[in-house]
């Protein structure tokens, strides 16, 4: 052995692999079965984080009745902008509603309008890019300079411009987030069929004359869906924000229900953000985590059913 | 239309497909990639036919013609089921149904022929649904069936490709050729992915799949040593066209046209003591877009003459050892031609 | 063998991959010597270790992976230079790569970069490793070019990857190889991807590259044709050991090792015809991280006998030809 071999300087990667190897040679390992998906995220510690932090928030909202007594939208006008004690625990806000309970049952209606929107514009998106990705020709390329059209415009125009035609509703803001929002998972799933009608296995659906229909929706869509995945995460954490920008300007959702953005809305008022801290401080907090843990979801999926990384 | 000879099974005449380039803001047709340029041949019933070239050849894309995976630009394809004939390129899909299961293919890389989201049974359940095999229980018979027949277990039905290995694989893209009962199968460079020590495998049982269903191939392939092998007849491709066409014993002992001979001296053969001379081409394979006036192969031919450049040669028969089944398209062959005029290449 | 008469000596090599928190013996006790001017084959089916060992010899194994034992010593003008203890991104073994020890790819569409131009990849390693610059760089790219068969070098210096054949690819990753005349080339299945007669110009080119520079030449295969057609050594591997080693006359002649034998026989030949014997060898090889005990050929040899649970140790049978099989002695005089 030469000088340098002792002298050799053993990394952090060193020292695991010398681990692995002496569990290896004692016959102590095995290829876990299962996901690999799984696995990789659950060993990427900022996605658990993002998934804690989601599920903790995601709860309370949902198990909002249990977590507080107080009514949300109930006004006790001798109670009014007092700051946290044990009664309020986040305090009350200008017209004396417990900021904690709006915080919760705010909670429900910004997920909801995050995740749904989310959801639906995925869901056509995927639907539409699936069979114009696949059959092509003229009806796909009208349909691109649709999507292209409604890309090109700048958002918040957009959803003023509607929101000033259509009025103010939470089913009214869901619809047009939905309507600018399903064209990135168009080009997304249409750029994935495009490459995936080449295969092989698809070839070969088609040597027995099997329906369009059938090859597309059956056959090849669950190979797309593992982007789709990542991006309506993404796109949930990308709502939520709109949602909340809207709001906070009294653009969205109408102030009567209560959302994050709309307990925001009064932070508008220079004197509340110099003196009432409860009132905006920690629904910025939550709405950040919250967006952040998706954001780690989002990163950890991607990096979990990415092929070419190794594990 | 040609009379039902039961011998053949399917008959090209003139098969053409040209793809369109386009380029420009509004996406004119500024040239042609002439892919398969006028392709006339009969094949036979039980017959291993080798399809074989280099790239831009246009074997692959003369397989997925013959299937329809591919429209023809122009040309007849015409299917002998030995009781009726049909020009398959003028079929509606509904048409076309009764035939397409007869014909099939299996294709070369095993990592993309299986749908990487289904198990074995459900990427072959639909295929047998449309196809008369009525239920559930039905249907896994089959596939059990057909998964002994490629000499695997049948309670692989159920796994993923991914648990496969790569001969695995296209064992079961064999057998997924054979689910519809097929008559001839296209094997579009069926064994180049796979390990050398694999392919034997695989071509063992190719040839046993054969003499069991009389089968009829068409093997597409750049390696002449497998074809050598296993084939009866070989077609050597050039630029869309082919240039050599005779029984696969011939070809090896007697290349006629200087392709052949050059691409036979220059594959690398395993053997000490057989060391040829070698004849290097000079240049590239040539791109099926802009081909040569004359003969396709003329800028690398050594033998080139005048001629060569300006008049394109037709496939013509030729007189040996009392045969006169060897085909070549070259100006410059000395050897007696056979009085039969070439309109058929059977 | 006179010491200066060898490149390059690997002794005992070991690496091993640890992907998916397993350790993965790739390559489990390789010995082989590259001599100076001649082409050494190693030969072998995917998984067999082959590719990894080049890349260990060049360091550029990935992240998760090391040389675990084992010596790879380079023997330079300057002296011996152990190549397993160099850190594998230091100046040393940088000073190494490219210029002592030059590698080419299986690939050539995706081993130039497409966004630069041919001339300038190959300038760039001319301008990292030498003292030449300006016009000199682009004078000896020109030569190099035209040294490796591709007319108008002058206009293709400006040309980009795309703009190149296969085969012309092939020979500018070639050219960008031996611009600094390394010692030592390593190609790794350069020609699988080429179509035939493309193939048998890059061979004439290799055999050209050895006759006037005195390369020495490490050829990964898995195709027994271009073992006869250009090596002078052969090395078989099988799940990371080298079965049988010796000169390609040993090997391709007078096959010892079941696995060498049973390789040449089941590939088809050209020139033996429709009768000739074609055996496929059964099964198929196992995995890596649930090996057989002892020999890794056993459950597939047709000469298998119970000393096969033990790894057979490696007998030198004459001064060049080594074999790794219990049953030597019957085989080297069994008929095939």
């Amino acid at each position: 052995m030469a000088l340098s071999d002792i002298v050799r300087h053993r990394s952090h990667l060193d020292r695991r692999f010398d681990r692995i190897r002496a569990l290896e040679e004692a016959g102590q390992l095995t290829t876990p079965t299962g996901s690999r998906a799984l696995r990789k995220f659950m060993n990427n510690r900022l996605a658990v984080f993002g998934l804690i932090v989601f599920s903790v928030i995601f709860l309370a909202s949902v198990l909002a009745p249990l977590l507080t007594p107080w009514d949300p939208t109930r006004i006790n006008l001798r109670a009014i902008s007092q700051p946290p004690s044990w009664d309020h625990w986040l305090g009350t806000d200008k017209t004396g509603r417990d900021v904690f309970s709006r915080l919760l049952y705010g909670g429900r209606v910004s997920i909801l309008v995050g995740l749904g929107s989310a959801l639906a514009s995925a869901l056509i998106g995927v639907v539409i890019g699936c069979y114009m990705g696949y059959v092509g020709g003229w009806l796909d390329a009208i349909v691109m300079r649709i999507s292209e059209a409604i890309m090109a415009f700048p958002e918040i125009i957009l959803v003023l411009m509607l929101v000033s035609i259509v009025g103010q509703s939470l089913v009214n803001i869901m619809l047009i987030f939905i309507l600018g929002g399903w064209c990135g998972i168009y080009r997304l799933v249409r750029a994935q069929m495009m490459s995936l009608r080449e295969e092989e296995y698809v070839q070969a659906l088609r040597t027995f004359g099997l329906g369009r229909g059938l090859i597309t929706f059956k056959h090849i869509l669950p190979n797309t869906l593992g982007p789709v995945m990542v991006n309506i995460t993404l796109s949930t954490a990308a709502f939520i924000l709109q949602e909340a920008g809207l709001s906070f300007l009294g653009l969205g959702v109408p102030l009567s229900i209560p959302t994050w953005g709309n307990i925001l809305n009064v932070a508008q008022d220079l004197s509340v953000l110099q003196n009432n801290w409860w009132l905006w401080l920690p629904v910025g907090v939550v709405i950040s985590l919250f967006v952040l843990s998706v954001n780690f979801i989002g990163d950890g999926l991607r990096d979990a059913t990415d092929p070419t990384q190794q594990g | 239309m040609p009379p039902a000879d039961t011998d053949i099974i399917l008959s090209l005449r003139g098969v053409k497909a040209y793809f369109p380039v386009k380029a420009g803001v509004f996406q004119r047709t500024v040239g042609q990639v002439k892919a398969v340029d006028g392709i006339d041949i009969d094949i036979h019933r039980g017959e291993v036919l080798g399809l074989v070239g280099e790239s831009g050849c246009g074997k692959t894309t003369l397989g997925k013609t013959i299937l329809q995976l591919v429209r023809a630009s122009a040309g007849q394809i015409i299917y002998h089921t030995g009781t009726e004939s049909a020009d398959l390129t003028t079929l509606s899909d509904h048409d076309f149904d009764p035939y397409r299961r007869r014909l099939q293919i299996v294709f070369q890389d095993p990592h993309s022929s299986l749908n990487p989201a289904f198990t074995i049974f459900g990427s072959l359940e639909d295929a047998l649904k449309k196809y008369g095999v009525p239920t559930r229980a039905a249907r896994r018979k089959v596939v059990a069936d057909l998964l002994e027949a490629v000499n695997m277990r049948p309670e692989y039905m159920d796994r993923y490709p991914h648990e496969f290995s790569g001969g695995q694989r296209q064992r079961i893209g064999i057998a997924r050729a054979l689910s519809v009962g097929p008559e001839l199968i296209v094997c579009d460079e069926a064994v180049s992915a796979l390990d050398v020590s694999i392919r034997a495998q695989v071509l063992e049982l190719l040839m046993q799949l054969r003499r069991e269903r009389n089968l009829t191939y068409i093997f597409i392939t750049h390696d002449l040593s497998v074809t050598e092998y296993i084939c009866d007849r070989i077609a050597v491709m050039y630029l869309g066209r082919i240039v050599e066409l005779c029984r696969s014993e011939d070809l090896y002992a007697r290349p006629l046209h200087p392709y052949t001979q050059a691409l036979l001296s220059a594959i690398p053969v395993a053997d000490l003591d057989k060391r040829s001379n070698r004849v290097v081409l000079e240049g590239d394979v040539p791109s099926p877009v802009n081909p040569p006036p004359g003969c396709p192969f003329h800028p690398r031919c050594r033998f080139r003459q005048p001629v060569c450049t300006t008049d394109t040669p037709p496939l013509r028969r030729f007189a040996i050892d009392g045969r006169d089944d060897h085909m070549a398209a070259c100006h410059l062959i000395d050897a007696p031609q056979a009085a039969a005029p070439a309109q058929t290449a059977s | 063998m006179a010491d200066n008469d060898i490149a390059l000596s690997v002794r005992n090599l070991k690496t091993f991959f640890y992907t998916n928190n397993r350790c993965n013996k790739a390559v489990n006790g390789v010995s082989f010597d590259i001599r100076k001017g001649k082409t050494l084959c190693v030969v072998g089916e995917s998984g067999c270790g082959k590719s990894v060992t080049a890349a260990s010899i060049m360091q550029l194994l990935p992240r998760l992976s090391r040389i675990e034992e084992g010596e790879i010593i380079y023997h330079s003008a300057r002296g011996d230079i152990r190549i397993d203890t160099l850190p594998r991104n230091g100046p040393d073994m940088r000073a190494i790569r490219g210029a002592d020890i030059s590698m080419i790819f299986q690939d050539p569409m995706t081993a130039l970069n497409p966004v630069f131009t041919v001339g300038f990849q190959i300038m760039e390693n001319l301008r990292y490793h030498t003292a030449l610059r300006g016009g000199q760089l682009r004078d000896k790219t020109i030569d190099l070019l035209r040294d490796m068969g591709i007319p108008l070098p002058e206009r293709r210096v400006r040309q980009y990857p795309h703009q190149f054949s296969g085969g012309m690819r092939q020979r500018a990753m070639i050219a960008m190889a031996m611009a600094c005349n390394p010692r030592i080339l390593i190609a790794d299945e350069p020609t699988t991807a080429l179509d035939v007669t493309i193939q048998a110009q890059i061979f004439d080119l290799m055999a050209t590259l050895r006759r006037d520079h005195g390369t020495a030449i490490m050829l990964i295969t898995h195709d027994m044709g271009v073992v006869a057609e250009l090596a002078d050594d052969v090395a078989v591997m099988y799940m990371g050991n080298i079965v049988e080693a010796g000169t390609v006359d040993d090997v391709l002649r007078r096959p010892t090792h079941p696995y060498t034998r049973a390789l040449l026989d089941s590939v088809p030949v050209l020139g033996r015809g429709k009768n000739q014997s074609v055996r496929a060898i059964p099964g198929s090889t196992p995995d890596p991280l649930d090996r057989p005990r002892g020999c890794q050929f056993a459950e597939r040899c047709t000469y298998r006998i119970d000393a096969c649970d033990q790894m057979p140790s490696e007998t030198q049978m004459t001064p060049t030809h080594r074999v790794m099989c219990w049953r030597h002695e019957e085989l080297a005089h069994a008929p095939r």
